[in-house]
């Protein structure tokens, strides 16, 4: 560890772990170099798109923006995160069913994006969602099948699916 | 030999195949390539429009720990020298002895990673001489303007259109029939107008970027193309090297829309790799898209006659495009351009003329029916102008004017194959049960485009023994959903499982040739071609059957999905093991495509009807219902072209309501960022939005299908700004509408004293 790196104790994905980084590391960087979690993306740099939307603690931040010294003693998930024993997360299952997605840069974003959202509010209206959505932009669907597969998943988390 | 039953796999909508993939993130695209020993470039830019590039100071960054090279054009020999382009080679990895454009690539640096590559790139010092920048396109093409190529480039292998020596005019098409002043005179209204469309940046999420592992006689490139067999062409000239020793790979791609077509980085990462001997991997972030392709800006001026009754008498266009420093595909957008300003419609005269001209600005290529949405803009804005000036309704004077099915477009194309009329009469009847109670006005436009140019294609199915499929072709997933339909077509051919049937993604050293990745050509033509290879899997299982039974071919046949020899019913995969005599062996079946009859392969046809509210306060445009129409033949999965449709629309709304890439007087572009540059996002969606799909079965493609995908946004900018028009008697001819446009048209309509 030279002397300008520190030590960064995390989470991810439910793993401990403890790196020694530069303090200008970004989250992203680091989740995608370091780490090798490359589901989270970089498209605008600049907080936004949302293709490297994480969730620290729950919360929804933009990876690309968020200094990875952040994430100390904070849960971070990513989408590689979201499966269980290969099992999809009921959002993840409602984007196959609505093909909520189309070239797939946005979708990890998208869906952890929608997770963050259905976690804090399950019942939100679609006017929730879609202001919450805003900050999540996709070129190739035009929105309409994203929308349906956040109508879906609410469904199934409302009739017990295990999110 | 074969009987057809009904269809299992066509027409259903399935689970996309590229989906678990792609919710789970495993999905990986360029950057997520591990490529081993790899550097980083980054690019040195242009900060001016047009400058003379005096020195490059190079020796600081070179020095800095963990650089590998820092590199100009004068470092790269040959390779430096050689222009590149596919219509035109106007175009060098970097800049030599001027700069362009703001933001063109004048040198690079190489290093072990990417933050050193950033920090020694801004060592870099470059002497620039600077030179009047050359912003609009009416001062471009004045007499004396200054020139953005001094010397005329020289066509590139599929160039069929010179430039104009002397003249900033990249490219110059002109079409005419009858005798145009004739037309006026028989006319009795004749209208004559400007309309522009701004310039446009696709921004797919996913940005440029290529890596590159060159080796005196073998070049591998990684690269999110959509065109991997044009660039290995342009390559091997490059290089001087045999097309077999040229491997474009193309993982996943995070959209195209045009935008990843032809060259783009992948020519400077190949020099870089030759000449630092690593592989390289050049990314340039969005930012950096920006300045590497964009939408032809578009200036249309255009007089169109009509007798009392609404017949349309004579079209004359003549249209600016915007074309940026580079040609790419501009030859082939004015071609394109000059075609697509006839539209729908029987005039009888028409005298249209397209420039494309060199400006000192991002250069624009190939974007989602090129040349498509300016011309639909002009001309369904002027249709309904026209019906305003003949106090005609703006649907019948439509559909008065368009041609019947069989009814020639133009000589020498594809008569038209489908039926506008009754696909405009759904279209209303669909914006009907849309409506929106509160809507002030609802405004419709029709658009045509011969898309689909160059059906040239190949593809290989290969059948295992295990019943198990393997699809070779060229063609890129972009995100159309591309591999899903292919694999439907073959599950339904060859009566496998769709789920065991694997579409393979591009790699020149495997798959094999196919033309483009664009152009709607998709399903229709590579389509076909898997289609015909999948058919080819069965000609040949039925031979072998009837050879390993030692009967005549006339007693095999093809029945209800399986091979029957007699009455004896085998299974695909049983035949290949009982000709090869254990489980072992395929079956590989070949389908070519060189043409679909005549060009255009098909018209894809795109309409659309839109009902708003404006805010007259703030000049907002509030969209209420938009629906589009796509007229398919076929829809082999419903979900997917409906997805396309609806993706389309939305991309249009960004064109028409907030989106326009802004240069300074000096050349710079001001919105350079996704911070500045607005595109639609989910709040923008009207509250009714949905696509109908016409399906005729009168397609070119398998079972009867068009292509489609480009139609969607055809139709968004004229329907708007025609439901303006009659919602407030003001008519914009500039786009985007942005509220600004929209409240001081709304002034000074209001300023104006009422019409007598
Ligand atoms: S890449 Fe982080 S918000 Fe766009
Ligand atoms: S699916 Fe391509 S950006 Fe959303």
């Amino acid at each position: 560890m030279t002397a300008r790196q520190i030590t960064l104790d995390t989470t991810v994905n439910g793993r401990a772990l403890s790196l020694s980084v530069e303090p200008e590391a970004l989250l992203l960087d680091v989740l995608r170099e370091r780490l090798g979690l490359t589901g989270s993306k970089r498209s605008c740099d600049v907080q936004v798109c949302g293709a490297c939307t994480v969730l620290l603690d729950g919360l929804p931040v933009s990876a690309c923006s968020v200094l990875a010294y952040e994430a100390r003693g904070r849960r971070v998930l990513t989408i590689e995160g979201l499966a269980r024993d290969e099992r999809l997360h009921p959002v993840q299952e409602a984007f196959l069913a609505t093909a909520g997605f189309q070239c797939g840069f946005c979708t990890p974003g998208m869906i952890m994006a929608v997770k963050a959202l259905l976690d804090d509010s399950p019942s939100a209206t679609p006017e929730d969602v879609r202001e919450h959505l805003r900050g999540n932009i996709c070129r190739c669907t035009g929105y309409a099948s994203i929308l349906a597969a956040v109508a879906v998943a609410q469904r199934a988390l409302a009739d017990g699916a295990a999110g | 030999m074969s009987q057809p039953g009904p269809l299992r796999e066509i027409g259903h909508s399935v689970e996309r195949k590229d989906g678990v993939a792609k919710v789970t993130g495993r999905a990986q695209y360029l950057d997520d390539l591990v490529i081993s020993g790899a550097v980083y470039a980054a690019i040195v830019r242009s900060p001016y429009a047009h400058a003379r590039i005096l020195s490059v100071e190079r020796a600081a960054a070179a020095a800095v720990p963990g650089v590998v090279a820092a590199l100009a054009a004068a470092d790269l020999g040959a390779l430096g020298e050689r222009p590149f382009g596919t219509f035109l080679k106007d175009q060098r990895v970097l800049a030599r002895d001027k700069a362009r454009y703001e933001g063109e690539p004048v040198a690079v640096v190489v290093a072990e990673d990417p933050a050193t590559a950033a920090r020694a790139a801004s060592l870099v010092d470059v002497a620039y001489e600077p030179l009047p920048p050359v912003i609009d396109v009416v001062r471009a093409r004045e007499p004396g303007a200054t020139l953005v190529h001094d010397t005329p480039p020289a066509l590139g292998r599929q160039g069929r259109w010179p430039t104009v020596p002397g003249t900033n005019v990249c490219a110059r098409v002109a079409i005419e029939q009858g005798d145009v002043e004739q037309g006026f005179r028989d006319a009795d209204v004749v209208l004559e107008r400007t309309y522009t469309f701004p310039r446009v940046f696709h921004y797919t999420l996913e940005p440029h970027g290529a890596v590159a592992s060159a080796t005196p006689d073998e070049l591998t490139v990684w690269t999110n193309t959509g065109h991997p067999y044009q660039l290995r062409q342009e390559l091997a000239d490059m290089f001087e090297l045999d097309l077999a020793r040229i491997r474009i790979v193309v993982p996943y791609v995070g959209g195209s829309f045009g935008g990843k077509s032809f060259p783009k980085l992948e020519p400077l990462a190949a020099v870089l790799s030759a000449t630092v001997g690593r592989p390289v991997k050049v990314l340039n972030g969005v930012e950096g898209s920006m300045r590497i392709n964009r939408r032809h800006g578009a200036r249309v001026t255009l007089r169109v006659g009509a007798r009392r009754d609404g017949t349309l008498t004579a079209k004359h266009a003549r249209v600016l495009l915007d074309g940026g420093a580079y040609a790419d595909l501009g030859p082939v957008v004015t071609e394109k351009t000059s075609v697509r300003l006839l539209g729908p419609y029987r005039v009888p005269h028409y005298s249209i003329q397209v420039e494309n001209v060199y400006t000192t600005t991002t250069p624009a290529g190939a974007f989602r029916s090129i040349g498509g949405p300016q011309s639909v803009w002009a001309t369904e804005s002027i249709m309904d102008e026209l019906a305003a000036a003949l106090d005609m309704d703006p649907v019948e004077l439509r559909l008065h004017n368009l041609v019947s099915r069989g009814e020639s477009v133009r000589p020498g194309l594809r008569p038209m194959d489908a039926d506008l009329g009754d696909d405009l009469k759904r279209l209303g009847k669909a914006m009907d049960e849309a409506h929106a109670p509160e809507a002030a006005g609802r405004g419709v436009a029709v658009g045509i485009s011969n898309p689909a140019e160059l059906p040239i294609s190949t593809a290989i199915v290969r059948l295992h023994y295990d019943g198990s499929a393997t699809v070779l072709c060229s063609m890129v997933e972009v995100g159309q959903g591309l591999h899903t339909v292919l694999a439907q077509i073959v599950a339904e051919e060859l009566s496998v499982p769709r789920a065991a049937v694997v579409v393979v993604s591009p790699d020149t050293r495997v798959g094999p040739y196919d033309w483009s990745s664009g152009a709607s050509r998709g399903v229709t033509i590579v389509g076909t071609a898997v289609q015909r290879a999948a058919q080819d899997v069965r000609a040949q299982l039925l031979a072998l059957a009837a050879e390993v039974a030692g009967v005549p071919a006339a007693e095999v046949a093809w029945r209800d999905g399986a091979v029957h020899v007699g009455e004896r019913r085998v299974a695909p995969a049983q035949v290949i093991r009982e000709w090869y005599g254990r489980p072992a062996g395929e079956v590989i079946g070949r389908g070519y495509v060189r043409n679909l009859g005549r060009d255009p392969a098909f018209w894809e046809i795109g309409m659309g009807g839109a009902e708003i509210a404006v805010d007259r306060d703030t000049g907002v445009i509030q969209l209420l219902s938009y629906t589009g129409l796509a007229d398919v033949g076929r829809a082999i999965n419903p979900q997917l072209c409906e997805q396309q449709d609806v993706g389309a629309i939305v991309m249009g709304l960004g064109h028409t309501l907030f989106e326009e890439m802004a240069y300074s007087e000096s050349g710079s572009l001001l919105n350079p960022s996704m911070i500045e540059y607005r595109v639609p996002l989910v709040t923008d969606l009207p509250a009714t939005l949905h696509a109908v799909l016409v399906e005729n079965g009168d397609g070119a493609g398998p079972y009867g299908a068009k292509g489609m995908g480009e139609g969607g946004n055809l139709a968004v900018a004229p329907a708007i700004a025609n439901a303006l028009a009659r919602a407030t008697g003001v008519r914009i001819r500039d786009l985007p509408l942005t509220p600004e446009r929209v409240w001081t048209a709304l002034r000074e309509a209001a300023a104006r004293p009422a019409r007598p």
